[in-house]
């Protein structure tokens, strides 16, 4: 009997494993993508995640709070892969692009606001970092985020509040270098004759 | 040093949390004051929302195509392990010592890919457990059964032939049964060609593929050798060259240099296609040796459903349009002896669906309609009779007659190969619509005349292939005498293009006029809750156990994927109604193409490791049956170490 039952629970871990990796696996991965900026790692971590969820799965009391779980599974194991690491490789993003279509200037804007976001996110602290990526990026209510961060609800706030300076902060820092790295382009184009500066 | 204090903090508080939820009164008075002389926290206000949209338009990383192989591959593995420490702590409890747990049964394997082609042979339930291997769980011994699968990679093409009588149970790992090996059989496929679309017939004589090189698809058969069965693969066949020509597949029977008598030989290389012309010609030089493959129609694109055989396993079916897309599809039949397929329609809009029992089921598109129409042909007789009702796109039938599953939904006939749109698969009555049933042998009609392109005249006049197999002049889509009517539609299962529908498949009864049609309350769905217009099935295989109380249904994941999501239901025969309870196999990953019986299913699925990336899937078998489930995995062999058949 308690073979069968055993067995049950194998079965049973498994098969709720893949349920959750069936409706979250793609914003699992799109976390880890945006924590660790390495597609590649990400998609390891991500296997590792579903990997440890399964060997979880008598932890999780609450069926109804799993995607919260799971991000807090997900998000410790960036936590350690990045204190493992301690560096944080840059690789561009791939994939779609959110929202609608946009003229060519707007899209240059874009990507370069999008690299300086991507910069500035990297500069700030990590547990900053995946309260706003949860927050902002994968739509993770008050009650949630706290589960998924692993603290109480007002530690997450706060998390969250001091991420957005942080973030500000850091952005501006990076506006700032990208504004003088233009500027010292262009006092270079303009010492070159005019039919080889670029159009 | 300590930093002097931030008095705008805590207002820079209030603005982040205002983001994120309601401030209360007090606080939100407290900060529209402060803001309203404070320029600097305006711009703090103004930054927080701008880095809001920032991060809200980054793009979205999409995860890499085989991360669930990967995943799946990984909790395969824990699987495993929580099995062998259950089983030791089971040991350990018995006070017993035991050997370690290692289960290794499968021989690695390098640069065979799976090509999805499976067979099952002699399906019978589970009968019971047998004595315990030295570790790992008891296998469960079943009814000796034969699966085939066709293996190929950049240099070499097999045919791979297992007997099962053991498995696994299935809540455990799924290698516990040793010694499992494959008869491998080398094929002499022209080198460049790839294989898919794999079809064995019931006495597995015969196996039948289609081939494609260059965009262009050749429709081949080989006979299978039966005294290879359970012979050492290191006798591997060599193909011979032959003047005798196609006229002796299968006849002859060559000794192996060891004087082990070795497979049966096709006596003739197979004709293939020249890369830009019509014509076949000679397989190159560098062809693998083994067994000949015979072309029976070649300069082709299949269209509608795989190639599959009659029930007796004597009649091979298809449906196959030119290349150059000059006509629509026609349905085609071949028997062993044929030098070449019979072209049975000529209207150039007939799409192989399945087999009812021993008739030929297809759905047609007249010129100008939008709307398919099924019918059933006699291959023997070559008359067509008209099904009734609701119409299906391309309708498996059981064997039985009493039930058949299809697609419904929209179809965009507009171009030469339609979309399917909207749509999902539905189980119909059958033997309610059969026009071959006994009671309808009467009320059945015959291809009625408006039938565009039906050619009901030539048809049904026609001799049949086995009377005229020697001398009759096979049509070809190139030279498709008697095409009445332009081109309608091609389309397959693996032949769909992204959905984009605009007409719609409906009852014939009701007005063609493109507009899409109500689902007749006589179709059931298969997946009540899919939403075809939101998660539209455009593309699927469908097959039924030989007692039609199985039903095999895998769904690709998009059009023309190779992956996909193969679940398998236990169909109530007095209802004709999916079984309540759940699946026999859970929805799972699986390759296209899988073989079914009415207690087991056989599929390829992710590599359960990643330790060759070469490989292309391992094969799964689950059983079911009264004393449980069952599984088994496998990889095919790279050593040719064969066991013999039982």
């Amino acid at each position: 009997m308690l073979k069968a039952r055993a067995m049950r629970d194998i079965a049973s871990a498994r098969a709720f494993t893949e349920r959750l990796y069936a409706a979250h696996h793609s914003e699992i991965y799109a976390y880890l993508a945006r924590m660790l900026r390495d597609d590649e790692l990400a998609a390891d971590l991500t296997q590792e995640t579903f990997v440890k969820a399964y060997r979880a799965y008598d932890t999780l009391e609450d069926h109804n709070r799993a995607r919260a779980w799971l991000y807090q599974i997900a998000g410790r194991t960036a936590l350690d892969e990045l204190r493992r690491r301690k560096i944080v490789r840059f690789v561009p993003w791939t994939g779609e692009s959110r929202g609608t279509a946009s003229s060519a200037e707007d899209q240059v804007l874009r990507l370069r606001l999008s690299a300086d976001l991507e910069r500035a996110l990297l500069r700030i602290p990590p547990r900053q970092r995946q309260a706003l990526l949860l927050s902002e990026l994968h739509d993770l209510s008050g009650l949630e985020l706290a589960d998924a961060l692993g603290v109480s609800h007002v530690a997450a706030r706060a998390l969250l509040t001091r991420g957005r300076e942080s973030l500000r902060q850091a952005l501006a820092m990076e506006r700032a270098k990208a504004a003088l790295e233009d500027d010292a382009r262009e006092r270079v184009t303009a010492r070159l004759p005019i039919d080889r500066r670029d159009n | 040093m300590r930093g002097r204090i931030d008095s705008h903090a805590k207002y820079r508080e209030l603005i982040a949390a205002r983001l994120d939820k309601p401030l209360t009164r007090v606080e939100l008075r407290t900060l529209t004051s402060h803001l309203k002389k404070c320029a600097a926290c305006q711009t703090i206000e103004a930054d927080y929302r701008s880095q809001r949209s920032l991060m809200r338009g980054l793009a979205q990383p999409i995860p890499p195509r085989d991360l669930w192989a990967r995943t799946s591959a990984g909790l395969d593995r824990e699987v495993a392990r929580d099995f062998r420490a259950q089983k030791w702590r089971r040991h350990i409890a018995r006070g017993t010592r035991t050997a370690g747990p290692s289960t290794a049964v499968l021989t690695a394997i390098a640069a065979v890919g799976v090509s999805a082609a499976l067979a099952l042979l002699q399906l019978a339930p589970v009968v019971g457990p047998v004595a315990s291997v030295a570790a790992g769980p008891t296998p469960l011994r079943v009814n000796p059964y034969q699966i085939a699968m066709l293996g190929q990679s950049a240099s070499d093409v097999a045919i791979y032939q297992l007997d099962v009588n053991q498995v696994c149970p299935a809540s455990g790992t799924l290698d516990c049964v040793p010694n499992q090996h494959f008869v491998r059989t080398p094929i002499s496929l022209p080198s460049g060609v790839r294989a898919g679309k794999v079809a064995m017939n019931s006495q597995g004589s015969q196996l039948a593929f289609v081939g494609n090189k260059s965009g262009k698809d050749v429709i081949a058969v080989v006979s299978i050798p039966q005294g290879n069965k359970g012979k050492n693969n290191s006798n591997d066949a060599q193909a011979t060259d032959s003047p005798d020509g196609p006229a002796q597949i299968a006849a002859e029977k060559t000794k192996s240099p060891n004087g082990i008598t070795g497979p049966e030989l096709v006596a003739t290389d197979p004709p293939v296609t020249d890369d830009d012309g019509d014509q076949p010609s000679a397989p190159p030089a560098s062809a693998v040796p083994g067994l000949a493959v015979l072309s029976i129609l070649d300069n082709v694109q299949s269209a509608g459903a795989p190639p599959d055989w009659s029930p007796s396993g004597d009649i091979l079916a298809f449906s196959a349009m030119p290349d150059d897309g000059s006509t629509g599809p026609d349905v085609y039949i071949w028997s062993p002896g044929d030098a070449k397929a019979t072209q049975i329609t000529s209207d150039h809009g007939s799409f192989f669906a399945s087999w009812s029992n021993n008739r030929i089921v297809i759905s047609r598109i007249t010129a100008g309609s939008t709307r398919p129409h099924d019918f059933v042909i006699d291959p023997t007789s070559l008359e067509q009779r008209s099904v009734s009702g609701p119409q299906l796109w391309l309708p498996t039938v059981n064997t039985q007659r009493t039930q058949a599953i299809g697609w419904f939904g929209q179809l965009d006939t507009s171009s030469l190969l339609p979309s399917l749109g909207s749509g999902a698969l539905y189980l119909m009555d059958w033997a309610s619509v059969d026009p071959w049933a006994p009671s309808a042998q009467e009320a059945g009609s015959t291809d009625e005349s408006d039938n565009a392109g039906a050619d009901a005249s030539g048809q049904t006049s026609s001799p049949t292939p086995d009377q005229d197999s020697g001398d009759q002049q096979t049509p070809t889509p190139h030279a498709s005498s008697g095409a009445s009517a332009a081109p309608t539609a091609s389309s397959s299962p693996s032949d769909t293009q992204a959905p984009n529908a605009s007409n719609s498949i409906s009852d014939p009864d009701s007005p063609d006029d493109g507009a899409p049609a109500q689902v007749p309350a006589s179709l059931v769905p298969l997946e009540p809750d899919r939403d075809p217009g939101a998660s539209p099935v455009v593309d699927w295989q469908a097959r039924w156990s030989s007692d039609g109380q199985v039903l095999g249904v895998w769904i690709a994941d998009s059009a023309g994927s190779s992956w996909g999501r193969l679940e398998v239901l236990a169909v109530d025969p007095s209802t004709k109604r999916i079984s309540d309870g759940d699946p026999l196999l859970p929805m799972t990953m699986a390759k296209r193409g899988f073989s079914l019986g009415g207690s087991q299913v056989a599929w390829v699925g992710p590599l359960s490791s990643s330790s060759n990336d070469n490989l292309d899937g391992e094969l799964r078998i689950r059983t079911w049956g009264s004393d449980g489930d069952g599984g088994l995995r496998l990889q095919a062999p790279e050593q040719e170490e064969v066991t013999p058949a039982s």
